[in-house]
């Protein structure tokens, strides 16, 4: 048996976070990372960059490689841990090792949904969220010349750009009506659509791939409209689910994701949860739900190790936030997007082929979409994220001019001499 | 800092400043989007972020050095003055976050 003081299950944004919060109040209490990838931390995404040959391995590296020796963590790559026992205090891994922890972080992150098809099983049928993702769609695409990408969401976007640029014909099919459905609204959904177009890239919304179609290799597939599509290869790109198997096998609390306090605790003392499969504070919707975002994930890391380490940290939350710029276009989206009902009042400008949009409720603000000049998108998310009044300057929100000047002096200086 | 995707953004325990390794950056904008004071601009021909670096091997940044009115101060976070003029008249600060 192993003993360890602090156990961290995953190695990505959320555990490295935790072990750097460890760190910074327990310089010697022995750490360990488990994860079942063979690679150290590496930013996620960014596997469409390696993927595209833009990037190699060492160039997508989230931290140094000796990051591990040099904070004193021993890393356990390429291991599955089984199960988890709170009771004893243990974690058991696939080869059959047992861990005995003090404190447990579970930052297992989320699994690809592939939703029952007919065919999903064939050869050239693949996901998109880790770096052996990358690797085995590099590999088939020697005599791959067309790919379909079921999904058209933030993962659906990144492959096909990665494969636009390996030279692959792509088809995005998309069930809702609109691609980046969940992140924009109705108007900046349809300039990225047309972006797509004008790039090359075929967007079919409103069907679905019903059947994956060939030998032991995919040759086509039936959408559910009936078209058939010649393809080579297609990757399901639906979203992720919280992985929290492991968590709930133990009877730790779950819903979705694994529920979380502001301090990131489970339901069991002793026993923390970040990321992608953690239920955490979203600052906008000012409730516990999974928003599963890089950034979040490593603020939640950050409370949990400093909580963990016997400090006090408590989660200042984030809210559905994305920054892309697929195919060359801008885009920053935070919050609510789309109004719910009319008690909420609308900014728009849309001057110079720009679209910026403020969602705001009794002038506060509660959602931010920018569409190509994104610059002054910081200082809108720090507004509605630290909840300011903002009716003394809601006209210059979205002028080109605005800056912190346009705030009350008081304001933007607080805002200056005292950054996060 | 949190939200940079690629760690080519990271903080130094050593001098408490934002380092920023350009070699790491993709262009993703996602600091860009969470900078409460707007400061980190994106330079459209290398596709990365342009960030200020204090001038590192300046004992003070040019700009504050070389300000015609003397309008810029170099402060840390709890307010401490490295060099400028009187408090009264800082139009606008560097701040090592």
């Amino acid at each position: 048996m192993i003993k360890t003081k602090y156990l961290i299950i995953g190695n990505s944004a959320g555990g490295v976070g935790a072990a750097e919060a460890i760190r910074k109040h327990d310089s010697s209490g022995t750490i360990i990372i488990v994860s079942d990838e063979p690679y150290p931390v590496y930013g996620r995404a960014l596997i469409s960059k390696y993927l595209s040959r833009e990037r190699i391995f060492e160039d997508i590296l989230y931290r140094d490689q000796d990051f591990y020796k040099q904070n004193g963590i021993n890393a356990l790559l390429d291991k599955n841990v089984e199960s988890v026992d709170t009771n004893t205090r243990t974690a058991r891994l696939s080869d059959g090792e047992t861990i005995a922890w003090e404190k447990l972080l579970l930052a297992t992150g989320g699994t690809p949904i592939v939703p029952p098809m007919k065919g999903a099983d064939k050869k050239g049928v693949f996901t998109f969220t880790k770096l052996n993702d990358a690797k085995a769609l590099d590999g088939y695409l020697n005599n791959a010349g067309k790919a379909v990408v079921i999904g058209g969401g933030l993962i659906g976007l990144s492959v096909s750009e990665a494969l636009h640029k390996r030279g692959l014909g792509v088809t995005i099919v998309e069930m809702k009506d609109r691609i980046l459905n969940v992140m924009l609204d109705e108007q900046s959904s349809h300039m990225a659509e047309d972006n797509l177009s004008n790039s090359g890239v075929q967007v079919k919304t409103n069907n679905t791939v019903a059947e994956i179609g060939g030998g032991e290799s995919v040759t086509h597939v039936i959408l559910s409209d009936g078209q058939k599509l010649a393809c080579d290869l297609v990757v399901v790109a639906i979203g992720v689910s919280p992985r929290k198997n492991i968590a709930a096998a133990a009877g730790i609390e779950v819903n979705r994701g694994i529920l979380v306090n502001r301090q990131m605790q489970t339901s069991m003392p002793n026993v923390y949860a970040c990321g992608d499969v953690a239920e955490a504070y979203d600052f906008i919707y000012d409730i516990c739900r999974p928003v599963p975002i890089w950034p979040g994930a490593y603020l939640g890391g950050m409370t949990a190790g400093a909580n963990m380490a016997g400090g006090e940290a408590e989660y200042p939350g984030v809210t559905a936030m994305n920054s892309l710029g697929y195919f060359g276009l801008d885009i920053v989206s935070a919050g609510m997007v789309i109004a719910p009902d009319d008690s909420y009042e609308l900014l728009v400008d849309e001057s110079n082929g720009n679209y910026k949009k403020l969602v705001l409720k009794d002038n506060y603000i509660k959602g931010m979409v920018f569409v190509g000049d994104i610059d002054k998108s910081g200082i809108i998310f720090g507004l509605m994220k630290d909840k300011v009044d903002v009716s003394q300057f809601k006209q210059k929100l979205l002028t080109d001019d605005f800056g912190l000047i346009h705030l009350p002096e008081p304001m933007w200086r607080q805002r200056l001499e005292c950054s996060l | 800092m949190y939200s940079c995707l690629t760690g080519a953004m990271s903080k130094s325990a050593a001098n408490n400043t934002v380092e920023y390794a350009a070699n790491k950056c993709v262009g993703c904008w996602s600091c860009v989007m969470v900078c409460p004071n707007g400061v980190l601009a994106r330079d459209v021909s290398t596709h990365q972020i342009a960030k200020c670096d204090l001038c590192p091997g300046r004992d003070v940044p040019a700009c504050v050095a070389n300000c015609p009115n003397e309008a810029l101060t170099l402060m840390t976070d709890d307010g401490k003055i490295i060099n400028g003029f009187s408090e009264d008249m800082v139009v606008e600060n560097i701040v090592i976050d």
